[in-house]
Formats: C-alpha cells, sequence, structure tokens
C-alpha cells in the first residue's frame, strides 16, 4: 500500500465501520447486538490502525488534505475510546426508553470517522467536510428518541444554530481563499506570515474571525454556548455525552492544529490571537459557572460545566499560538482533554442511569439521598464530581495543574489568578451535586436505588479507574504525549 | 523503624478502606476497631518521640534538618513531584499532637454519633491521613495535595453529622480554604520555575526551594500568596469568619480535630515554608502581620466575650490564641518562635478539651446556652473540676501549659530587635489579650457552674450523670499534659531547637540587611561649616 493509503488508514477503517454497521442494521434489527458489534467494529477497524500508525511514528504525505502524525493519532485514540464508552452506554440506555434502533451503532462511527477527519485535517476542505459529517451524525443522534418532544427539540435547536456556524464557517473559509488564494494550513500560514500583507488585507483577518467563530461555536465558547444547555439536555444521554466529549474533543483538536500551524507563523499577531482566547475563556469561565449555579437539572448543570471546561481549554489554546509556550501547553491541553473524557464519559453514564424511563432529564431532586440508598454509585459519581472540581488525587485536578502550571511560567500571572478564582465558582456547584447526594435536605423524598445494568457499571469502572488513576500516576499518559507535535 | 512516617499516616487510610467491607450494622464493631486503629497509630508514634535523640543525631551527622527523612522517591517525573517525608522538631510535635488527638476524637464519638456511624469513622480516618501527611510533606507537591485533599473528609464530616446549619458552614469551610489555597498554588508555582531544571523539569522538593535565591521583589508577591492560603487556615483576622460557623455546627470530635489540628496548619505553613524560604519579604510582611494577629487577640476575646453559645465562645477564642502563636513566631526571636509553636501544642490540648467539655454536657441537655446553665458545679463536681483545670490552661495560669507558651511569646515581644517594626510597645497589646481570655473564661465558668441551679430540666438530666469512665479516660491525658507542659516543659521545647536555630539562620542574612539599612540612614546630621567635599568621588572599582 502506498503512503498516501497508510495516512488515512484510521478513519477509512472508521468510515468503512460506519458503512458496515449500515448494510449489517438492515439485517440484524436487534439494536443490543448491533451496540455490541458496533463497539467491536470501532476497536477493530478505527483502533488496531491508529495503534498500528502510532508505532510507526505516524504517517505524514506531503502535499495530502490529512495528516496522520501522532498528535492526529492521539486524538483518534481518544474518539476510538469514547466511540466504544458510549455504544456500550446505549445499550442499557436504549433498552430502558424502549427506543433501541439498529442504526445507533453506526451513526455514532460515523460521527467518529467525522471527529477523526477533523482532528488530522490540514486543509479547510477536510476541515469542513470532518465537521459536517461529525455534526449531521449528531444532529440526528440527538432526535433518536423520535417520540419525546424534548429529543426532537434538542435535534432541530442544533440543527438550526449549527446550520448557522455553519454559514459562518463558509463564508469566512470564502474570505480566507479569496484573500490567501490557499485551502491549505501551509498556504495560510504563508499569507499570515507576511505581517504588512496581513495586517493590509481586512478580508484575510475577517475570515480568520468567521472561521474563528465557527470553532468556537463548536466548542461552545461564550457567547456562542447558548445550544448547548438545550441539546445536552434534550439529547439522549449517550449521545449528549459523545456530543460533550467527542465533539468537543474533536473542536479543540481542530483548534489546536490551526493554532499551531497557521496562527503560530505571525509573532506579533499571535499575541493578539492569544487576548483573544483569553478573554474569550475567562469570560467563559465566569458566565458559565455563574449560570451553572442557578440549574436544577443535572444534564443542563452538566451542559455548563463542559461549557466551563471549554474556558480552561480556550485558554490553553490561545497560548499555542507563542511559540516558546507551544509544547508545555499543548501536552497540558492533550492531558486536559484526556481527563475530560474519562469523567464526563462518567458523569453522563450516572447521569444516565438515574434517568427514569419517560425523562430525559433529572432534577437535582432526583440524586436527594442518593448515597444512603446507592452509596457505591454516589461515591463513584462523586469521583466525577470533585475531578471536574478540580480537586487533587483525580485526573481534572491535574488537568487543571498542567494547564495553570504552563500559564504562570509564561507569566501570565493575571489570566491564572481569574481562572482559579473562576474554579473556585465552579467547584460550588459540583459540591451542590455532592450535596444533595450526601445531605438530603428533610423535604426531599429519598429516591429508591437505580438500577444500575452490567454494561453501565462497566463504564462506571473503567472511566472511575481512570480518572483516579490518571489523577495520582499521570507519567503513563504524559509519557504518551510528551514530544508530540504536527507535522 | 524504617519509613516509620508513611507507615503512621497510612494506616489510617488502610484501616478505613477495610472498615468499608464492614456491614454497617455492625456498629460496635466499627466504633471499636476505629478508636483501636488510632491507638494503634499513636503508639507507634511514640517512637517519634523516644528515639528522636538518636534519629536527630543521624539526622545531624547525614547535615540535614529532616529527621526520619524518606525519600525523595520520583512520583510525578514529569512534573517533577516526588514522595519526601520528613519531619523536624516543630512537625513532630504536631504529628504526635495529631495522633493524641485522633485517638481523643474517635473515643468521643462513641455515644455522640448515633446515625451512619461506618461513614463517619471512615471519614474520621482519611481525616488523620490526610493531616499526618500535610505536616511531614517536605515536597511541595505533594503538600499541597494533602492539603487539599484533606478537605474533603472534613466537608462530609461537618455537612452529614453537624448542627442545624450544616450545609452552609460545610461548604463555607470548603470554598473559603479552596480559595485561599488556589492562590497558594500560583506561589508554590512561581517558585518551582525558579527551581533549577533536572533532568528537564523543575522541581517540587522543599530542599531546592530552599536552595533559591530570590529576589525581594519576586517574595513578595509569594508572600502575598501563601499569606492568603495561610491565613485563612489560621485564621487570622479578617479572613476568621468561617471559623465561627464550621466550629458550631461540626460534631464533638470534627471540633477538636478542626481546633486542634487543622488550624495549625496555617500556622505551620507560615513556619515551615512562608519564612525560611521568603525571609526578605518576612521582614517587609511583619508589620502588617504582627498587626492582624494582634487585631486578632483582641478581637477573638472581645468577640468571646459577648458569646451566648459556648462552643460559639470558644470558636472565638481560637482566633484570639492563634493570634498570639502568630505574632509569636513573627516576632523572630528563638523565644518567641518556641513560643509560638508551644501556644499550638497548648492549644490543641486546651481548646480540644474544651470542646470535649462542651460535648459532654451537650451529649447531656442538648443545648449549649450559657444562661441555661448555673450551678453544675453542685450536680457535676468532677466535671466542673476537670472544666477549671482546662479553662486555666486556656488561660494561661503559672503551673499549666498555657502560661509557658504565652510567657516566651511576651519574652519574644521584648527581645525582639526594635528595627523589625516601628513601635514595639504595640506588642504589649498581647498582654491585654491574657487578660481578656481571663475575663471571658471565667465569666463563663461562673455563669455555668456557680450560683443557684435554675433550669429544672439540669438537676433532671445531669444529676447523678456525673462523667462516665469513657469521658474520664480522655480527659485526663489532656490535663496530664497540661500539667506536665506547664511543670516542665524542657523536653518539649528542647525537641524545637534545630528547628528554630535553622529558621533564625534562614532570616539572618534578611535581618542583617535591614539592620544594616536602618542604621546607615543619617540620624539628622549637625549643620556643619564645611561643604561637603568637592573632590570627585572615584568610580568604585568592579
Amino acid at each position: 500500500m502506498g503512503d498516501v493509503w497508510m495516512g488515512v488508514l484510521p478513519v477509512a477503517g472508521m468510515g468503512a465501520a460506519a458503512c458496515l454497521l449500515f448494510l449489517l442494521a438492515a439485517v440484524i434489527r436487534n439494536g443490543r447486538t448491533m451496540n455490541l458489534l458496533g463497539a467491536a467494529a470501532a476497536l477493530l477497524l478505527g483502533g488496531a490502525p491508529v495503534l498500528m500508525l502510532w508505532r510507526e511514528g505516524g504517517k505524514v504525505v506531503p502535499q495530502a488534505l490529512l495528516s496522520s502524525d501522532k498528535l492526529a493519532l492521539f486524538f483518534d485514540g481518544l474518539f476510538v475510546i469514547v466511540t466504544v464508552l458510549v455504544l456500550l452506554l446505549s445499550l442499557d440506555y436504549f433498552r430502558k426508553k424502549e427506543a433501541h434502533h439498529p442504526e445507533l451503532a453506526g451513526l455514532v462511527c460515523l460521527s467518529a470517522t467525522g471527529m477523526m477527519v477533523l482532528a488530522s485535517a490540514t486543509n479547510l476542505i477536510t476541515f469542513y467536510l470532518g465537521l459536517e459529517t461529525m455534526s449531521i451524525s449528531f444532529y440526528v443522534l440527538a432526535a433518536f428518541i423520535r417520540t419525546h418532544e424534548n429529543s426532537m427539540e434538542a435535534s432541530l435547536k442544533y440543527f438550526l444554530l449549527g446550520g448557522f456556524s455553519s454559514a459562518f464557517l463558509l463564508l469566512g473559509m470564502a474570505f480566507l481563499y479569496g484573500s490567501s488564494r490557499s485551502l491549505d494550513y501551509g498556504g495560510l500560514a504563508a499569507a499570515l506570515g507576511l505581517r504588512m500583507y496581513a495586517l493590509g488585507q481586512p478580508i484575510l483577518m475577517l475570515g480568520f474571525f468567521l472561521f474563528l467563530v465557527g470553532l468556537f461555536f463548536k466548542l461552545s465558547l461564550i457567547p456562542f454556548h447558548f445550544w448547548a444547555p438545550d441539546v445536552y439536555q434534550g439529547a439522549p444521554t449517550p449521545v449528549s455525552a459523545l456530543m460533550a466529549v467527542g465533539g468537543k474533543t474533536a473542536a479543540a483538536a481542530a483548534a489546536i492544529r490551526v493554532f499551531l500551524s497557521v496562527f503560530s507563523a505571525n509573532g506579533e499577531l499571535a499575541q493578539k490571537w492569544l487576548t483573544l482566547m483569553m478573554a474569550v475563556g475567562i469570560l467563559t469561565i465566569f458566565v458559565g459557572s455563574m449560570v451553572a449555579l442557578t440549574q436544577r437539572h443535572m444534564k443542563r448543570l452538566l451542559a455548563y460545566s463542559s461549557i466551563v471546561h471549554a474556558g480552561f481549554i480556550a485558554l490553553g489554546i490561545g497560548a499555542l499560538a507563542i511559540p516558546a509556550l507551544a509544547a508545555p501547553m499543548l501536552q497540558a491541553i492533550l492531558f486536559y482533554l484526556a481527563a475530560y473524557l474519562f469523567m464526563n464519559v462518567g458523569a453522563f453514564a450516572v447521569a444516565g442511569a438515574v434517568e427514569k424511563g419517560g425523562n430525559m432529564d433529572e432534577s437535582l431532586t432526583s440524586y436527594a439521598g442518593l448515597g444512603n440508598s446507592a452509596p457505591a454509585l454516589a461515591a463513584v459519581f462523586s469521583v466525577f464530581l470533585f475531578s471536574l472540581a478540580g480537586i487533587p488525587l483525580t485526573a481534572g485536578f491535574l488537568g487543571k495543574f498542567y494547564l495553570f502550571r504552563v500559564l504562570v511560567n509564561g507569566g501570565y500571572y493575571r489570566i491564572a489568578v481569574l481562572g482559579l478564582v473562576g474554579a473556585v465558582i465552579a467547584t460550588y456547584y459540583y459540591l451542590k451535586v455532592v450535596v444533595t447526594l450526601y445531605f438530603p435536605s428533610p423535604g426531599d423524598e429519598p429516591v429508591p436505588r437505580p438500577e444500575v445494568p452490567a454494561w453501565t457499571l462497566a463504564v462506571l469502572i473503567l472511566t472511575g479507574a481512570a480518572t483516579l488513576y490518571l489523577g495520582i500516576f499521570p507519567d503513563l499518559l504524559t509519557g504518551v504525549i510528551s514530544g508530540l507535535r504536527i507535522g | 523503624m524504617p519509613y516509620i512516617l508513611s507507615i503512621i499516616t497510612y494506616i489510617p487510610l488502610l484501616a478505613a478502606f477495610v472498615i468499608l467491607f464492614v456491614p454497617k450494622d455492625q456498629t460496635k464493631l466499627i466504633k471499636y476497631s476505629t478508636t483501636a486503629v488510632f491507638l494503634l497509630d499513636f503508639l507507634l508514634s511514640l517512637p517519634l518521640w523516644f528515639g528522636w535523640g538518636q534519629a536527630q543525631a543521624a539526622a545531624d551527622s547525614a547535615h540535614t534538618l529532616w529527621v526520619f527523612e524518606e525519600g525523595p522517591f520520583p512520583w510525578i517525573t514529569s512534573l517533577g513531584a516526588s514522595y519526601h517525608f520528613g519531619v523536624d522538631g516543630m512537625s513532630m510535635l504536631l504529628v504526635l499532637l495529631t495522633t493524641l488527638l485522633g485517638v481523643l476524637a474517635a473515643w468521643s464519638s462513641w455515644r455522640y454519633i448515633q446515625n451512619r456511624e461506618k461513614e463517619y469513622y471512615i471519614w474520621l480516618l482519611v481525616l488523620q491521613t490526610g493531616m499526618l501527611g500535610v505536616f511531614c510533606s517536605l515536597d511541595f507537591f505533594l503538600f499541597y495535595v494533602f492539603w487539599e485533599v484533606m478537605l474533603v473528609p472534613m466537608y462530609f464530616l461537618i455537612g452529614i453529622w453537624g448542627g442545624p446549619n450544616k450545609l452552609y458552614a460545610a461548604i463555607k469551610f470548603f470554598l473559603y480554604t479552596l480559595a485561599g489555597s488556589v492562590l497558594m498554588l500560583i506561589g508554590i508555582l512561581v517558585l518551582y520555575f525558579r527551581t533549577p531544571l533536572v533532568n528537564g523539569v523543575h522541581s517540587f522538593d522543599l530542599n531546592s526551594i530552599l536552595a533559591l535565591h530570590l529576589d525581594p521583589a519576586l517574595q513578595w508577591w509569594v508572600f502575598a500568596a501563601f499569606f492568603v492560603g495561610f491565613a485563612i487556615k489560621v485564621p487570622m483576622f479578617p479572613f476568621h469568619t468561617w471559623l465561627p460557623d464550621a466550629h458550631v455546627e461540626a460534631p464533638t470530635a470534627g471540633s477538636v480535630i478542626l481546633a486542634g489540628v487543622l488550624l495549625k496548619m496555617g500556622t505551620y505553613g507560615f513556619y515551615r515554608f512562608a519564612i525560611p524560604i521568603l525571609p526578605d519579604a518576612t521582614l517587609t510582611w511583619l508589620p502588617f502581620v504582627l498587626i492582624l494577629s494582634i487585631i486578632g487577640v483582641i478581637y477573638g476575646a472581645m468577640v468571646s466575650l459577648v458569646q451566648k453559645d459556648m462552643k460559639k465562645l470558644v470558636a472565638y477564642s481560637s482566633v484570639s490564641h492563634l493570634g498570639f502563636a502568630m505574632a509569636g513566631m513573627f516576632t523572630l526571636t528563638v523565644a518567641g518562635m518556641k513560643g509560638s509553636i508551644l501556644q499550638m501544642i497548648n492549644h490543641g490540648i486546651s481548646t480540644g478539651g474544651l470542646f470535649l467539655l462542651v460535648g459532654i454536657i451537650y451529649e447531656r441537655m442538648h443545648t449549649r446556652e450559657i444562661k441555661l446553665y448555673g450551678g453544675l458545679a453542685k450536680l457535676m463536681p468532677v466535671y466542673a473540676a476537670f472544666f477549671m483545670i482546662i479553662t486555666l490552661s486556656s488561660i494561661g495560669l503559672p503551673g499549666l501549659n498555657g502560661f509557658v507558651g504565652e510567657i516566651m511569646i511576651l519574652l519574644g515581644a521584648y527581645t525582639m530587635p526594635s528595627y523589625l517594626i516601628f513601635s514595639k510597645s504595640l506588642l504589649f497589646l498581647l498582654a491585654s489579650g491574657m487578660l481578656l481570655g481571663a475575663a471571658y473564661m471565667l465569666w463563663m465558668y461562673q455563669r455555668v457552674f456557680f450560683g443557684e441551679v435554675t433550669n429544672p430540666h439540669l438537676e433532671e438530666h445531669v444529676k447523678g450523670h456525673d462523667m462516665t469512665g469513657r469521658e474520664l479516660g480522655y480527659m485526663i491525658p489532656l490535663v496530664v499534659l497540661a500539667l506536665w507542659i506547664g511543670l516542665y516543659p524542657k523536653p518539649v521545647l528542647d525537641k524545637m531547637d534545630r528547628s528554630v536555630a535553622f529558621v533564625m539562620q534562614r532570616l539572618k542574612p534578611a535581618m542583617e540587611r535591614v539592620e544594616a539599612a536602618k542604621a546607615l540612614k543619617p540620624p539628622a546630621l549637625p549643620p556643619s561649616a564645611e561643604a561637603p567635599t568637592a573632590a570627585p568621588i572615584p568610580a568604585p572599582e568592579r
């Protein structure tokens, strides 16, 4: 096989898995079997090529539209993990909702294909292709419980707003092409690198700006976050997990590549991108935390939590444009994203387990006294919550720690102080959930012990163990991500 | 015994893990075994005291301050964080205090805690590990991990088994401390990045941070960050507002540990980290810290005077006592520092004892309102005697432990170099703190124990229910300690020698600089007839 083919092997594998699953869905009408098959296909067809290429140190083809460097492969690995976890969660979740459809597995794999393309795109066209493949799968997945109003509403809202953001993105891309004559990241970097030229080209700058708006939407950074709470709340819970973790990680991966390869090309402008990202990040952290304080429903709360986490990631992404900070910051973000994956999938898994058959979201009072009726579930949920809050011995703490370490090293003390103050505010609403779990107020009715089916239990054990393990012995992961770079 | 510090630290955690698998209706088994574990932990920590001379000699010959040192073993190599344990005389004493109070806290909870016992004892054990870890860590990252993780068990202890307003108190405690510690984290990171690179990473190890030569301007900022983190924990005025809430709501054992051990972490932080690492900033911040401490001493005492609730009174008295400890430490004299450390231990003994005593009466009457008592001495003579001794120890009556600490602090204030602060007489306001302390404690004692029995319930619930054997059992050690330290403090004070000498030696160059600068200031030159020499001043040779 030629190098070109080797380079697209992970994407092709995952895409093939999706197609295969769609075909099989015509024959095998049992949703549970299909989900298991989907998990196996994602591991074999998507995961195996990733591992294989990783061993070889990645495969970069000059002039190709996709780059399978180790950075992209790392993200591919994360997407495979999310896909498998989400499919396992779906096994139990859709049975409870009595809404099993065999097509789910194919769609989840298709969205993962989109994420992989997005993470390895080195060209605006592939970037857009990946984004749309992922998003369109999400639109369908969000509406997967067709009989439920909220699910339909979530899908429609996501579709309309997502369409808007795609339009912005396309317009931006058109501007970029028009002013730089290039769709390739390398070409864009070259256009941006000529400082006089870049500043003299308002169209070019506007293009970048609109492009960023599209990314901000996918990352749900304030003020482009409005869709996230509604969509996460209305979508089936495993799908919410997929969107919150997979979708965001993919958008972050794309942003990382753009910042590393394009925005870093112009040292003087880099500082401006950094300022922009830090302003947006701090704003997101603060507004997100404040609004989260008033939430009464678990999935909405988790949605705001994911918004706040995106704010922290944005702080980091901005620093990628500064060459001196890029390498340590990249590691910090990668660690953060990995930690984010495990603790968030875990938290959504708990939310899915507690959900009753007819509801798409449960109010916090449904968690009252869970510490008594289901101590193990409450304990593992607390681990996720403390990790999301960033308490030591959890992966979430080290994620934040690595991030702020680089900010302090770069001398951004004020941003570090602001970000950490935001983190303390955010801790409050996680604590509120812990309070509900363990200290029910006298008026609350004690909730019965929710059923935790086998596959959900497996996912909880896996994510909980990973959250703690990475929080105590992070060297395994930092060893994997050290030295990752583009190209 | 090698690795004794780790053994002491992790035994409670291990026990907590085992108890997790005990069925929760086996409450007797749980509480007896937990108390046994605490006792075992305490017994294991005794070799620290009895083997000190030998271990100290070994450390001396190895030219290190740290006794019973373990590590540093690499832990997170990508960060440069290591597993490094060790104590000096000061932290050894705090470790002993922690293990002792742990036994008393568990023992005193047998009757007080009537619901969800299993979780309660598990959290108590986890908390113990966290606290011991804080005092033993010589790696800044490790220290921070223990410092933060310890919040979680305390949060649950207050939140589940606390009084009526427990949730508010628990969350306030958690967020307040967290806010302080994240700022401290930034200070830690700033220092971390100044350490030399070894194998491509900086180091969190205390030894390498102590080896740094830091610019005074940088020190000022780092001290500011540390100050917020530690001052909230002490708590110093005006960061003390979480304390009364947490204390009043916490169960008795929680209060004992909170007052006895947790508050010491703030003073410990100043002593172990802020002062020796940042000597120049210490001198710059000194007037500010001293003034806040003095305000704390007087304010805490004044507020205690007007409290209607016994527990709240004791809680505010902590603000006053720890103000004393802070002031002593910042006199930067050997006597003041030793007095300060002793004051920390004394506070653990006397305030821990007071909380236990208040808990004893609360278990009988279910109220802590002072005005509902009166004439208790007639009904519970033994209890009254114990209360008296501990009260006097808290006031600082000669012959009891409190006196030694306070007099040493005042001695430190008296001998403090006058170039360090604008007005030394300010420090003698501290003495008024002692006076007020006597006032509020004795006044409370008078109202609770003397006079006629006015409350009919008192007779009903208390008469014939003087202290039980168990209650005597956990109070007697405290009284013995109070007497021992009061009469013969030398063994305790001697243990601090090396530690205090080390801190003083760290401060010496900075103090000499300040002294020289003050001496150089021209003392208003007499008008001289001669014009200043016009000869060109030769450029200083390089």
